[in-house]
């Protein structure tokens, strides 16, 4: 597979997180992730969307903690041993942003051969297109690589406008 | 050669100076008669040619020079203060701003506007170097055949930033060919304990008679205090008996140089107030350590009450004192009064009257009300947009005035005053006010809204700051200039606030900016609605009642109860926020005032005051604006911050409110 077809770099293949969500296997590069908490407490944030967990305490900085399995059409799960927050530092177009992603399980730092990972298929998929940046296989499972970057401002930042009139 | 260092402690260094001059010259135009106006304005440009010539900016200099003569003049009763001088002096003053600014301007625009500065002041303004030199060379007999200066500069000169060699090449520059200079090292010494950063040698320099003395202690300006300088006049022998008392006196000491320099009141303006220039960031970043220390004395009081130790109670209180009074230095260091931008809306005004031929008074009320600096800066362009839109298009002609029986001169008006935890500012005009209808068929034609769509006046009036909505009949010099009124809008709204607009048709209209004091730290009410917390600004509470009986039975999220024999919109948090959690017994009401409103949030428990430190909430929060921010509570949780006039909005309480009272 040629990676022309897929919109992740090779170098980004090489350092990924893989963590666990709705029972896929999720990975983002290790690039952004700054560290990985064991939740704290969240405080909600009433009429914000759905992707909104709330807001978190990480030493003075308030952080918003964002909820992906929704997009991705995922059941809720309640926080257990294993749930972790990823800290992750996204470059958006209007600058640095720091958010917490809600991870199920965090596995370990891997990475993928770049011959493996295929671009999503157009028809046949359950997800909101272009939310994935590939499909990789480790450890005989597939891994979706998430292309957080679109996914922060084509739905988390966006969901909220449309919740504030009901 | 400038470095950027260098280049911003020239800015900074101008941009004061700059200011002071244009309102000297605007406060000129009303008292011509003011003398101490005139030397202030002598004052600034002179600092400003030698702050310029010292940074390299030749030519900003070499013009200055002539604006100066200019006002030499009038200071010493050879020409009068006239509107024509005030006019072209702000142009000239235009000029240097964009010098300053680093613009490359057209040169003849100098030459024109120094013979339009000589023509005003009567032909009375030749070049400054003549209009100095006589005043010097008068007082003695004899002719001058030359200059001795001889100068010693202070030991750290060059530790301080100083340049000897620079200083020795303007001298040069100033004496042309005949200029001999002759180091003395007599004060050197010995090599063992010489330290090649202290400067030890002094100069004998030898200038022409052309050289004019005024040219030459302007090389110095800025070190006199520090040195020691002599400047003698090389006479020729016959009035050598004559010159020699002044020579004493001129070598006598700096002092007496300071006291005729006093007399002039040309140099060293400000001395008495000492000043700081510190950089914004350094501010924020203080503001951020205070914000911290309070969250950390927070959360040591809720420590040392848990521990009831009274020896710590003792050293936490003191800390709580320490801790408040240092936010509140720290946030007056951020205020800035409305009165630092109002200088330019002046000049405005001063502007758009001559533009537009359309007489009015410019009103400010409020000066001394404070924003906080980045507020007020970014203010500015909305505010500029407003008013020129009040004087084109609100201000009626003379001639329409007079026949509509008002008075010949209009007035516009801007106010800044403080209301509730928000400011307001609002130009005001008493023009001819807006047209709902006219504003409701150009917005049907623009296709804002339906034909059959019907609005209130407000909601008709906001029209205006639609994108796509201008008004304006003909695209004047004023308007078209590419900003619209929705740009006010947006502005606005980036600093948390809002635009209202009223407005009556024939008599003016009314520009009102709503902002909150967007301080980085408030005080705030906590409340406790079923298993979360929420603070409002204190500011805005007016009063805590308890629940009354009726209002706990229902469940909708909105609602009217009598309060006090008045009837009081209420919003219920717990639905309005889908809050679950218990009930607490003796609910409350929270009174809050926003705008002209009154409005009672219904809470389970007020848990208290708190200084609450505001973290802004992340781009992906930012769009949900019933919240200013967030905030760290004692306990490290975090509690969101509600804006309420915001709330009241997302509820529809606010029209609801209106039509009551209609």
């Amino acid at each position: 597979m040629s990676l022309s077809l897929i919109s992740a770099t090779e170098d980004e293949l090489k350092d990924l997180v893989a963590f666990e969500m709705g029972g896929e296997l999720m990975a983002v590069p290790t690039r952004i992730l700054r560290e990985v908490l064991e939740p704290p407490r969240i405080t909600r944030v009433p009429m914000a969307g759905v992707y909104s967990a709330g807001l978190m305490n990480v030493r003075g900085v308030v952080v918003p903690v964002t909820d992906l399995r929704p997009l991705f059409e995922m059941p809720d799960k309640p926080f257990d041993i294993d749930t972790r927050i990823l800290v992750l530092e996204l470059a958006l177009g209007s600058g640095n942003v720091t958010i917490g992603l809600i991870a199920e399980k965090v596995h370990a730092v891997m990475s993928m051969d770049p011959e493996t990972v295929q671009p999503v298929p157009s028809v046949g998929t359950r997800w909101p297109a272009q939310t994935i940046k590939g499909i990789g296989r480790w450890q005989d499972r597939f891994v979706n690589l998430i292309d957080l970057e679109r996914v922060a401002q084509e739905y988390i930042g966006a969901a909220h406008a449309d919740d504030e009139a009901a | 050669m400038i470095d950027a260092e260098t280049q911003e402690i020239f800015r900074q260094e101008t941009e004061a100076l700059i200011e002071s001059l244009q309102d000297a010259l605007l406060e000129l135009n009303k008292t011509p008669d003011n003398a101490e106006l005139v030397t202030q304005v002598f004052r600034d440009l002179h600092t400003l040619k030698g702050t310029g010539a010292m940074f390299g900016y030749a030519r900003l200099a070499a013009f200055i020079h002539d604006f100066e003569a200019a006002f030499e003049a009038v200071r010493s009763g050879k020409s009068t203060v006239t509107p024509e001088l005030i006019a072209v002096s702000l142009k000239a003053y235009d000029l240097i701003v964009e010098l300053l600014e680093g613009e490359d301007p057209p040169e003849d625009r100098d030459a024109e506007l120094k013979a339009a500065l000589s023509a005003v002041t009567k032909g009375e303004a030749p070049a400054a170097a003549q209009a100095d030199a006589p005043d010097e060379v008068a007082s003695s007999e004899g002719e001058v055949e030359g200059w001795t200066l001889v100068f010693k500069l202070p030991p750290d000169f060059m530790e301080i930033g100083g340049n000897p060699i620079a200083m020795l090449d303007e001298l040069i520059e100033i004496g042309g060919e005949g200029t001999k200079v002759e180091a003395l090292t007599d004060g050197l010494p010995a090599l063992a304990d010489l330290k090649p950063s202290e400067m030890h040698t002094a100069w004998r320099v030898t200038l022409p008679a052309d050289a004019s003395e005024a040219d030459i202690r302007d090389v110095f300006m800025f070190h006199e205090d520090q040195m020691e300088l002599s400047l003698e006049p090389i006479r020729a022998a016959p009035s050598s008996a004559v010159a020699a008392p002044e020579v004493a006196v001129k070598a006598e000491d700096k002092a007496a140089s300071d006291q005729k320099q006093a007399a002039q009141g040309a140099k060293k303006p400000g001395t008495a107030k000492v000043q700081m220039r510190v950089s914004a960031e350094r501010l924020d970043d203080i503001m951020d350590r205070v914000g911290e220390l309070v969250i950390a004395e927070a959360r040591l009081s809720d420590l040392a009450a848990k521990l009831e130790n009274p020896d710590l109670m003792e050293v936490v209180e003191n800390i709580q004192r320490l801790a408040l009074g240092l936010r509140d230095t720290t946030m007056a260091i951020r205020m800035t009064p409305m009165s630092s931008i109002t200088g330019r809306f002046q000049r405005l005004a001063h502007d758009l009257a001559g533009k537009t031929g359309k007489d009015f008074d410019f009103v400010i009320e409020g000066e001394t009300t404070e924003l906080d600096k980045t507020v007020i800066e970014k203010l500015s362009d909305p505010l500029v947009h407003i008013l020129r839109n009040a004087v084109d298009h609100g201000l009626e002609d003379r001639e329409t005035r007079i026949g509509a029986g008002k008075a010949e001169r209009g007035t516009v008006t801007l106010s800044a005053r403080y209301s509730g935890a928000d400011v307001l500012i609002s130009v005001k005009d008493d023009g001819k006010g807006l047209d709902p209808d006219f504003i409701h068929q150009r917005a049907v034609a623009r296709g804002l809204i339906e034909e059959n769509a019907i609005l209130t006046r407000s909601e008709t009036f906001a029209l205006l700051m639609e994108p796509g909505f201008s008004t304006a009949e003909k695209i004047t010099d004023l308007s078209g200039r590419g900003v619209g009124t929705d740009v006010v809008k947006s502005t606005v709204e980036a600093l948390r606030g809002s635009v209202e607009i009223e407005s009556e048709l024939g008599a003016g209209s009314t520009f009102t900016l709503r902002l909150p004091l967007t301080l980085a730290i408030i005080e705030g009410l906590l409340m406790q609605v079923g298993d979360e917390r929420f603070t409002i600004p204190l500011a805005a509470v007016g009063g805590i009642v308890e629940q009354p009986e009726d209002l706990r039975k229902g469940s909708e999220p909105t609602t009217v109860i009598e309060l006090r024999e008045k009837l009081v919109s209420i919003m219920r948090l717990r639905e309005v926020f889908g809050c679950s959690g218990p009930v607490n017994e003796h609910p409350k009401v929270v009174l809050v005032e926003t705008g002209d409103t009154q409005i009672g949030l219904a809470v389970d428990r007020i848990i208290g005051s708190y200084q609450t430190v505001i973290k802004q909430l992340s781009p992906m929060h930012s769009r949900l604006n019933v919240f200013s921010g967030a905030t760290i509570l004692g306990d490290g949780d975090v509690a969101l911050i509600i804006d309420v006039a915001q709330l009241v909005k997302s509820q529809g309480l606010d029209n609801l409110d209106k039509e009551q009272a209609a």
